[in-house]
């Protein structure tokens, strides 16, 4: 069993059990019932003559002839494999009598026509009887002398070793002048050299990649007669085939008709006829229609019987690989078991629907038949070269993306069809997505967006304008509050005490707040000496702000109540550089005078040498850098932090942990501060009636579109969601 | 008109046109806008040239002993490279600079981090419970809250489940439960964070509210 198919026009190896090729779609087995049982694959062997000569190069449209003329009952007397009886091949000389398997298998896909006229051609073999070599070899006797030189025998064949035109044509014409009576010489030249020219190979035995002038015979008419042949040379079953097989000759009327009855047609409008209607069978006929299974059969109609017509057709138009393949299916076939050699002809094979259907080509050929394009020669496979054999139609011989998709329609009923459209419209309505009502955002409001504001600015700007003092300060200090003020309370008097400015210009209205009293509470208890430095590079310019608006009442004047280092850079690295050395790290102040080296930081070398460090910050990481860089050497000085409120819980487990020495968060806890400080500044106070109407004013606004939110949602969820 | 006024005329223009914003976007709080982010890049270049560049790098090159100098040759290059990454040609010749940025305050923020947060605030949370911190059921509760909170927040971060017989997948029961409490504690802290933000944003509106009413003469 092959388990390979080689496909006939590109070449392609496929798996046997692929329908199509898969490189060019080609069918790999035919649909007509004419085909042998196992599809009429082709099938590749490694051991098989991969030349164009061998059996399995035999084209489709060969077989499907062979078939068509088992149907018409062809003549099965002359030819035997289509070789003339005077080239009968050696075929005991050309296969052994034990051929190797692959051989037998290849002999098995003999068209059984093939066997059957392989199995009469001898005058006393039954058909499909077993024929002995001996038998063979005396009909072979009995050819005539000329015939050796009518062409190139199967031996020479086999041998590769094929004569050329210039070897045989001479003997041929000698042994047709000999058998010839009737036509003179002349017109035997004269009918060659129109064979020559209506040949593409100018006469040379055809081979598989040249092409029989198909076009041209079919384009003949009887008033373009060359000349005729004499009855001579008519073979005996075209003889018997010209008195009227009915079958044959209603199937070859198509071919012959307007061929006159009365006289021979000529010998090479016959043989081009019969050329033509055999290369192109496979294109021209319908799978029912055999108009060309009376192509060699039509022979016998014109009345050739004087004509040894089967050594003209074997040596002139038999292509070389036809001469070597079927020999070898007549040797096989006599080694057959006689079930096999049966002359019932092979049924039709039933293919499946599907299968039917999954085979485009038919549709193809049945609607491209008839264009321009089959004239293209075939330009690959061994049917190269050949014109008009295969038809040209774009997209068949060659390499296609997909198959074509061919529509498939079921027979349903009403009720069927009515349950089906009620099932589609059950897993459409399950498929369809339900438009979900979007919730209206209340941020994107922008009309709420202005009432929100108005209501802010006109009560806070009411509060503020009134100078109102209806919210009381809180009563309780925070833990961390109470550290920080008594953190302050505990710097010795004129000490020299750090202030950090890490805040921005944005948040310059609540840091200043906050931080304000507990200032104003350190300079008015200890009056001590401030560096200010700040690692954005707009603290310094905050600093200089706070001290001369913030703090104005202290009347701290710069370079001697206060030393201005200004900015320091490096992030967390510039930091961590200053807490190990100061002064090696910012040797100059903001006004790039030498800062260490006034009066008020002369003292200073380290950062132990401050009294305390105080960080104003807006950001949990600005705090976070000077508590985690300093935290290494600044020993036990006490390191304070006035947050912003919304970095005050974050900074609050440092406070907790004694990291911190102590922590004003906000407005909240500079109430604190600004009540230790005895209401000082007083900016706290001035900013709490509102702050606390804001506060109260967002509970308000936060619980109310809570509500409404969950209203609204309550209020969707009861309406009826419909499908 | 003194220059106070001037400024504050500047200033409570300025204001109006930042608060603009709440009616819409327009162009005055868009020119406000730049106008301030215009002023700050300037001042900020100011404040690097004059307090850092000049006075730390360029002065001491010029005027200072060799050895400093030489010190100096080597940020002075780092310098160099690094401004080549402007030219996106050139900017492989500023990676170096960028590493060695990039690797020391990486190796000072893991430090201080360690130093400064991790292994205090991890000892703060032991000692919570401790004698001296819980002399009082107040301060009992008080540490007991404390830790709670934060094993239980630090429980909400482990995502480690195994994956059950229906092929869904879940933490541990144990787990679960600590972990449920600590997105309890979690939703409070964002609830304070956002207090806190809230808080700030309403003092500095507050305090531009007072601004301008004191600009005008109302409070």
């Amino acid at each position: 069993m092959e388990d390979t198919i080689t496909c006939p026009v590109c070449g392609e190896t496929n798996p046997a059990d692929l329908v199509l090729c898969r490189n060019c779609q080609w069918p790999l087995r035919s649909t007509t019932g004419s085909e042998p049982a196992d599809g009429g694959a082709i099938r590749s062997d490694d051991s098989a003559p991969q030349d164009s000569t061998s059996w399995t190069a035999i084209p489709d449209w060969l077989r499907d002839l062979g078939s068509d003329a088992e149907q018409s009952a062809a003549p099965e007397s002359v030819i035997r494999d289509g070789m003339p009886a005077g080239s009968e091949p050696h075929a005991e000389e050309e296969t052994p009598p034990e051929l190797p398997s692959r051989d037998q298998s290849a002999m098995d896909e003999v068209p059984e026509w093939v066997a059957r006229i392989a199995g009469t051609t001898g005058s006393d073999a039954e058909p499909g009887s077993e024929i002995p070599w001996g038998k063979t070899e005396a009909r072979r006797d009995e050819a005539p002398a000329g015939a050796e030189a009518m062409g190139p025998t199967s031996e020479q064949v086999t041998s590769g070793q094929i004569p050329s035109e210039d070897e045989w044509r001479p003997a041929f014409d000698e042994s047709i002048s000999k058998q010839t009576a009737g036509p003179g010489e002349g017109e035997i030249y004269e009918w060659l050299r129109r064979l020559d020219a209506s040949s593409p190979a100018g006469g040379d035995v055809p081979t598989p990649g040249s092409k029989p002038n198909a076009g041209a015979a079919d384009n003949r008419t009887p008033s373009q007669a060359a000349p005729v042949l004499p009855a001579e040379v008519i073979p005996d079953w075209l003889a018997d085939e010209s008195m009227g097989s009915g079958p044959t000759a209603q199937a070859g009327t198509d071919v012959a008709s307007g061929v006159p009855q009365a006289g021979p047609p000529a010998a090479d409008e016959m043989l081009s006829d019969a050329a033509a209607n055999a290369t192109g069978a496979k294109r021209q006929i319908e799978p029912q229609q055999n108009g060309a299974v009376g192509a060699l059969p039509e022979l016998a109609t014109s009345g050739l019987s004087g004509i040894d017509v089967d050594a003209v057709v074997a040596s002139m138009q038999t292509p070389d690989w036809l001469s070597e393949g079927i020999p070898r299916a007549a040797a096989s076939d006599e080694r057959l078991p006689p079930a096999a050699r049966e002359q019932e002809p092979i049924a039709p094979a039933e293919l499946p629907s599907w299968v039917q259907a999954m085979q485009p080509v038919e549709s193809i050929m049945q609607a491209a038949s008839g264009g321009a394009a089959e004239e293209a020669p075939v330009d690959r496979g061994p049917l190269l070269g050949l014109q008009g054999v295969l038809p040209a139609i774009p997209g068949v011989g060659k390499p296609s993306g997909k198959p074509q998709v061919r529509a498939m329609r079921l027979e349903v009923t009403e009720q069927q069809r009515a349950r089906a459209s009620m099932l589609e419209e059950l897993l459409v309505g399950e498929t369809r997505p339900i438009p979900l009502k979007a919730a209206s955002l209340l941020g994107s409001n922008r009309s709420l967006r202005w009432a929100l504001a108005a209501i802010l600015v006109v009560i806070l700007g009411g509060a503020l304008a009134s100078r109102s003092q209806s919210f009381p300060l809180p009563v309780g200090i925070p833990n961390e509050t109470l550290r920080a003020i008594q953190s302050v309370e505990n710097i010795p008097p004129d000490a020299r005490v750090l202030v950090v400015f890490d805040y921005e210009p944005a948040t310059v209205g609540e840091m200043e707040a906050s931080a304000a009293s507990l200032m104003d509470h350190l300079l008015l208890l200890r009056h001590p000496v401030l560096a200010l430095i700040s690692t954005s590079p707009t603290g310094s310019v905050l600093a200089e702000r706070f001290m001369a608006n913030t703090l104005a009442s202290r009347a701290y004047q710069p370079g001697v109540g206060y030393v201005n280092l200004g900015y320091l850079p490096g992030g967390l690295a510039g930091v961590r550089a200053f807490a190990r050395d100061p002064l090696q790290t910012v040797p100059l102040g903001a006004d790039a005078g030498a800062a260490w080296d006034s009066p008020a930081l002369q003292s200073v070398a380290h950062l132990t040498d401050f009294a305390a460090i105080l960080v104003l910050s807006d950001s949990l990481e600005s705090g976070r850098v000077w508590i985690e860089q300093t935290s290494a050497d600044r020993g036990q000085v006490p390191l304070i932090v006035v947050s912003s409120a919304q970095a005050g819980p974050m900074l609050l487990p440092y406070a907790e942990s004694g990291q911190v020495g102590g922590l004003v968060s906000g407005l909240n806890g500079a109430a604190g501060t600004e009540m230790a400080n005895g209401g000082l500044p007083g900016f706290v106070r001035r900013y709490w009636d509102a702050y606390s109407l804001g506060m109260l004013l967002a509970a308000c606004m936060i619980v109310l579109g809570g509500a409404w939110y969950a209203w609204t949602e309550i209020r969707a969820r009861r309406a009826p969601v419909g499908i | 008109m003194s220059v106070d006024l001037l400024v504050g005329a500047v200033a409570f223009i300025l204001t109006l046109m930042t608060l603009s914003y709440l009616v819409a976007d327009n162009p005055a709080f868009r020119v406000a806008v730049h106008i301030f982010v215009g002023v700050a890049a300037g001042y900020v270049a100011a404040v690097a040239w004059w307090q850092v560049l000049w006075p730390d790098l360029l002065l001491p090159l010029a005027n200072g002993p060799a050895v400093r100098r030489a010190a100096l040759a080597i940020p002075l290059l780092l310098s160099g490279m690094l401004l080549m990454k402007a030219w996106p040609p050139l900017t492989r010749i500023g990676a170096p600079a960028m590493a060695l940025l990039v690797g020391a305050a990486a190796a000072v923020a893991v430090g201080g981090a360690v130093q400064g947060t991790l292994i205090p605030q991890t000892s703060a949370t032991i000692d919570a419970l401790g004698t001296q911190n819980a002399r009082t059921f107040e301060m009992l509760v008080n540490g007991v809250l404390v830790l709670a909170g934060v094993v239980s927040s630090l429980a909400y971060f482990h995502f480690s489940a195994r994956t059950g017989a229906d092929g869904s997948t879940r933490r541990f029961a144990v787990l679960e439960i600590i972990a449920t409490v600590g997105s309890v504690f979690l939703a409070i802290t964002l609830g304070v964070l956002f207090a806190g933000v809230y808080s700030a944003a309403l003092t500095a509106l507050i305090e531009r509210l007072h601004f301008l009413g004191s600009f005008l003469g109302l409070n």
